[in-house]
């Protein structure tokens, strides 16, 4: 089974962990596994992709040095993960620099509606849900990669503090898993043993950089990748 | 032989103001009252207030705006969330009742009955039904958001230097059982139309009157200077609910209201009319701005009835287009929200992450990508 990963700079600890494994010998036998970077995750709002004919044209010259379309040219992947769409940093710091908040998380913070926060999501989400559609539109199979959680010396855990970044991100995965699951998509998520009993990631799957508050490490890749292998095996049990 | 009117000047004469002109060339309309430039200025009223609001905000006034769209809801989403309407979102208020119990909700000194109307599954706002473009998922998300508001529509009362309020309409449903002013009719955007619990009330001139200087002294009580400047809406009626022709009961409405706010000039020195309800449906303008429909006020319309207040409140030079949603913090307002950035320009946390996913994928991909 031919899998692909595409995805943001969280791709990163997935394609270290893989060679991890594969230096080690433990990768499954019967997944094949390849991870591309498509951009730093900033950049991923803005447009960076065009439709193709079978596959989509990446746009953003930065982006297409490491990937220039998806799915690469050659054999087609029997599924494409895409580790994207579940990032909420990029809302949550917004959130946070406007000190704005949700009804229920209490604490300071002027409140927005779950409708406006659900706008704000799909605005974030729009190139990499549409994206999502125009590959499933070509019978390509996705899955979705989650990335870490948060970490508790994330840059902005001052200003919003635990209770109000933990329930905006989940706020923000709970409008993409619906939107998701609209669309037949299904997750691989990271396992909850990996969480502190607050909420935040364990800091063993922290970055190697000292400096990086927000990205895995590849002990966290590495632990991904046996999720997507399993996910995959299951899959294809399921369907034989 | 020497009268009163010889020391009038022109603009008091028709025949030297409007006999013979062409309409957009009759003058004088409107000799403001006090100034408002350096003022912090707040808007609320109904639809036509919009045109002002937008109007002072584009002209680098000091407007205030308690309640701005989040960064990241995107702009052409926004007024159908019911931000950026007026200086908080309030929605329409469209009569002096609804204004007053507005402030008196704030202050925490009215508590309406019916807190919320159920509509599609979800609930809605009575004070402000069509705030979103779907209803709120429970009760209390709903009551929180309009705690909050509430809040800000408190703060924006207390910092305001002058309150710009268009008059609307007198025509009101309100609540059997507390007197509760709502801005729609039970029933036709959310809960359900009861006779039994919903009244229909046409204000009169000396209700608007009351209501006005209630509103006033309250607003007076956390803001003692606090300046106003009232117009009146020249939309016509959408509807009525009285026995008169539409046209009939608008002609009364508008007259109720021009009536009240000419008395509350009369009687205060602090009080402003602005006359864009004369400007557009005066006789001899011949609904010349008025849409089709005779109803919807053209763009050009506006831009007259703007140009005409702008003359006599021209903007400072060099003023700037953002305003702060509140004056800065000080010790008579501790729990005054710090002022918002004009634009979410990234922070130092935000670069160093930035940096970081460009250093992971190098770290994990190579050296292929060339520093922006």
């Amino acid at each position: 089974m031919r899998i692909l990963i595409v995805g943001d700079s969280h791709a990163g600890p997935l394609k270290r962990g893989w060679e991890r494994l594969r230096a080690d010998g433990g990768l499954h036998g019967g997944v094949s596994i390849t991870v591309h970077p498509v951009g730093a995750a900033h950049k991923l709002v803005l447009p960076f992709w065009q439709p193709a004919g079978d596959h989509a044209r990446i746009t953003n010259p930065r982006f297409r040095r490491r990937l220039s379309r998806i799915p690469p040219s050659g054999p087609r992947p029997d599924a494409i993960g895409l580790s994207m769409p579940f990032w909420s940093g990029r809302v949550v710091r917004k959130m946070g620099q406007q000190d704005l908040s949700l009804h229920g998380i209490g604490g300071p913070g002027r409140l927005v509606s779950d409708a406006v926060f659900r706008q704000m999501v799909l605005a974030d989400q729009q190139e990499i849900l549409a994206l999502a559609d125009y590959l499933l539109s070509l019978d390509l199979r996705l899955f979705v990669v989650a990335p870490p959680g948060y970490f508790r010396d994330f840059s902005d855990l001052p200003r919003l503090g635990p209770l109000r970044l933990l329930r905006l991100d989940a706020a923000y995965r709970a409008v993409m898993r619906a939107e998701l699951a609209q669309r037949a998509v299904p997750v691989v998520d990271v396992p909850e043993a990996c969480f502190d009993r607050q909420g935040f990631m364990l800091s063993a799957f922290r970055n190697e950089d000292p400096a990086d508050t927000h990205h895995g490490n590849s002990d966290f890749g590495a632990l991904m990748i046996g999720e997507i292998e399993r996910w995959a095996v299951a899959r294809a049990l399921s369907k034989s | 032989m020497t009268h009163p009117y010889r020391a009038q000047p022109p603009r008091a004469f028709w025949k030297s103001t409007i006999a013979g002109k062409h309409p957009l060339d009759v003058a004088d309309w409107y000799v403001k009252r006090f100034l408002i430039d350096g003022a912090r200025i707040a808007t609320a009223g109904s639809c036509f207030a919009q045109h002002i609001g937008r109007n002072l905000r584009g002209r680098g006034f000091r407007y205030m705006d308690v309640e701005p769209a989040p960064e990241g809801l995107p702009q052409s989403l926004r007024q159908d969330y019911g931000y950026g309407l007026y200086s908080a979102r309030y929605g329409n208020i469209y009569t002096a009742r609804q204004l007053l119990q507005l402030l008196q909700r704030a202050l925490g000194r009215f508590t309406p009955v019916q807190s919320h109307w159920e509509k599609d599954g979800g609930v809605v706002d009575p004070f402000r039904p069509t705030l979103e473009p779907e209803p709120f998922g429970s009760v209390a998300e709903m009551e929180a958001l309009r705690e909050d508001h509430l809040e800000r529509v408190l703060r924006l009362f207390r910092n305001a230097e002058v309150f710009v309020f268009t008059l609307g309409l007198t025509e009101q449903w309100l609540s059997r059982a507390d007197g509760a002013a709502y801005p729609l009719c039970p029933g036709t955007a959310g809960g359900v139309f009861d006779p039994a619990e919903h009244a229909f009330h046409n204000l009169t001139t000396a209700e608007v009157r009351a209501d006005m200087e209630a509103f006033l002294a309250l607003a007076r009580q956390i803001n003692p200077d606090i300046k106003l400047i009232l117009t009146v809406s020249p939309v016509p009626l959408m509807a009525t609910a009285t026995a008169q022709q539409v046209a009939v009961a608008t002609a009364q409405s508008k007259a109720v209201l021009r009536a009240a706010a000419g008395e509350l000039v009369q009687a205060h020195e602090g009080v402003d009319y602005f006359p864009s309800y004369e400007i557009i449906t005066a006789p001899f303008m011949k609904g010349y701005f008025f849409e089709a429909d005779q109803r919807a006020v053209s763009p050009h319309g506006v831009k007259h009835v703007m140009s005409v207040f702008f003359d006599q409140h021209p903007p400072a030079k060099g003023a700037g287009g953002w305003v702060p949603p509140d004056p800065a913090p000080d010790a008579a307002e501790p729990d005054a929200e710090p002022p918002l950035r004009p634009r979410m320009a990234p922070g130092v946390a935000e670069t160093a992450e930035q940096v970081q996913c460009d250093e992971e994928l190098l770290k994990a991909f190579g050296p292929d990508a060339d520093p922006e």
